[in-house]
């Protein structure tokens, strides 16, 4: 049995156990990855900080909107895996494809946590208030909600098929509210929250503009920021799925070594 | 009157701080359940020698 063997390969390297069973240019890739994705965040650190300008109108405190809005990047990201797991698991029926759409929530989850506490912390300054009851927060506090539902309800479902084609169905219909969160400034007249990239049309009333596409410096900054989110949500949920796929591996040896015991 | 920039650095540095937190627990969290698959998979192998013997 392919399944038992590889985890008995698995486990004839306890130093390594987590990495015996994949190419080792998979691996080496994936440590690349991580270590350019570390030491690019100390790039994006320092073009937030040093190299794009103090806002005039909004201070310091302007320079969030690096992370608030390519966090929301690097979850939608994730949540898109998420997606594509969740079709690929109800075409393909194989548990690997689960696997992927659980760690993918896993980390968007956080990424997009990231994005509503900086948002927060923009707004106390800026809109003087910490939270409004605002179309775009309430729907990224939905969004968000939507997600940590899936997580709470996946423990909830015992049988793992069900579970499964369950979490594929929602994590799939949970999307339209990621797209809804973008959309809502775009199309909505009653919202304080700005577009950021490009301008606020639909919604003149919009508080905490700034001039992300006409100074260069802003822009590069943002597009780092957006690629080392990015970048970080692969890398992040890329480990993630590597821990998944060995719990179930050693789950398979639990259940052999007891049915030998039986 | 000209308005002056306003100062608000400690929202900067609150909000970037959270934000350094949320992701240092997430990084904590894979390497804690990597350690602890790592262990558990030690104490499979040892029950699987033991059973082999």
């Amino acid at each position: 049995m392919a399944t038992i063997r590889a985890t008995g390969d698995a486990l004839s390297a306890p130093a390594q156990p987590l990495a015996a069973e994949y190419p080792v240019w998979r691996t080496r890739l994936l440590f690349g990855l991580s270590v350019v994705t570390f030491l690019s965040m100390f790039v994006m650190l320092y073009m937030a900080f040093f190299y794009a300008g103090t806002d005039a109108v909004q201070g310091h405190v302007q320079r969030l909107f690096y992370v608030h809005v390519s966090s929301y990047a690097g979850g939608s990201v994730a949540f898109f895996i998420t997606v594509i797991a969740g079709a690929a698991y109800l075409f393909t029926h194989n548990a690997k494809w689960d696997r992927l759409a659980v760690s993918s929530v896993e980390i968007g989850l956080p990424l997009m946590t990231v994005c509503l506490v900086t948002g927060s912390a923009w707004a106390r300054p800026i809109w003087n208030t910490w939270w409004t009851a605002d179309p775009r927060l309430n729907s990224m506090a939905v969004m968000w909600l939507m997600y940590a539902a899936y997580l709470t309800l996946r423990g909830a479902i015992e049988d793992p098929d069900r579970r499964a084609r369950f979490a594929a169905v929602y994590g799939i219909i949970a999307f339209a509210s990621v797209i809804y969160v973008f959309l809502i400034p775009r199309v909505r007249d009653d919202t304080l929250h700005p577009v950021v990239i490009g301008p606020s049309v639909a919604n003149p009333t919009a508080q905490g503009e700034f001039e992300v596409r006409t100074d260069p410096r802003i822009g590069a900054t943002m597009g780092v920021a957006m690629v080392w989110w990015c970048m970080a949500a692969v890398v992040l949920t890329w480990h993630r799925v590597r821990l998944e796929n060995t719990a179930a591996r050693l789950q398979a040896l639990k259940a052999r070594l007891l049915a030998k015991q039986g | 009157m000209e308005a002056s920039t306003p100062s608000n650095i400690e929202y900067m540095i609150l909000g970037y701080v959270a934000a350094g937190i949320i992701m240092a627990l997430t990084v904590a969290y894979l390497v804690l359940k990597a350690r602890r698959l790592r262990q558990e998979a030690e104490l499979l192998k040892r029950l699987e020698d033991d059973q082999e013997q």
